[in-house]
């Protein structure tokens, strides 16, 4: 898989991600911002991207609040994906661009409020599946 | 009509109802499994959540069915979900 490679800008490791329904259907594809969230333990997405998504609930799950009490929230099920762009020097010399992208259909839980400077964070359920490495002001994802 | 959302909530809520009442049951038996539900009833166990997505879209459709993960633990979203609270979950269902 090809290296993706991003500043890190405001010390927030912000990137963009695609996000539709699962593979088995066919939907819409958007873009969204996201950021790493590696003290989240599962994946969460704004209401905007419910709502454009087209997102149904599957459920609820319990989620522990800040001051310890068990909060119930909707999840849902999505395809959340990196889009990855890829130079490839071509047979002339002149370098090809390519786009890749990674990611996995999962469950995702819905947060009950619209964040105001992204609208996916990207928990341990999805970062786990990349190399991650932080140096020198940029992240590198790779895997 | 009523809206997709909104039929697709009330599944969720008489799933979840239905579910509870069967909690201890299904930990004792198939703890970690996905319990597909539709309309209050048990309809299927699978291995995975995607496995129980496939078949709850393919025999009811997006939004009437719900799955349960038996035995999930309540998950922490991080700092930057700190701010939800029973209220903002509320408005939201």
């Amino acid at each position: 898989m090809p290296t993706f490679e991003q500043v890190i800008q405001n010390n927030q490791p912000v990137l963009i991600v695609h996000v539709s329904l699962p593979d088995v259907q066919q939907g819409n594809v958007s873009a969204f911002r996201a950021i790493l969230d590696t003290g989240a333990q599962r994946t969460s997405v704004s209401p905007d991207v419910q709502n454009k998504i087209g997102l149904m609930p599957l459920g609820t799950g319990d989620m522990r609040s800040a001051s310890g009490e068990i909060t119930e929230i909707l999840k849902f099920y999505a395809r959340v994906d990196i889009p990855i762009i890829h130079n490839t020097p071509s047979y002339y010399g002149i370098p090809t661009q390519q786009q890749f992208n990674y990611g996995q259909d999962m469950e995702v839980f819905g947060l009950p409020f619209q964040p105001g400077n992204y609208d996916v964070l990207l928990g341990m359920d999805f970062i786990s599946l990349f190399h991650i490495t932080f140096y020198n002001g940029r992240f590198i994802l790779s895997n | 009509m009523s809206n997709p959302r909104d039929s697709a909530n009330k599944e969720v809520q008489v799933n979840r109802e239905a579910y509870k009442a069967i909690q201890d049951k299904m930990e004792a038996e198939h703890l970690g499994k996905y319990v597909l539900m539709h309309q209050g009833e048990v309809q299927g166990i699978y291995d995975t959540s995607g496995d129980a997505y496939t078949v709850g879209c393919d025999k009811f459709g997006l939004g009437h069915f719900t799955t349960e993960l038996v035995g999930q633990k309540p998950i922490d979203l991080g700092i930057f979900a700190l701010n939800i609270s029973p209220k903002a979950h509320n408005a939201n269902i």
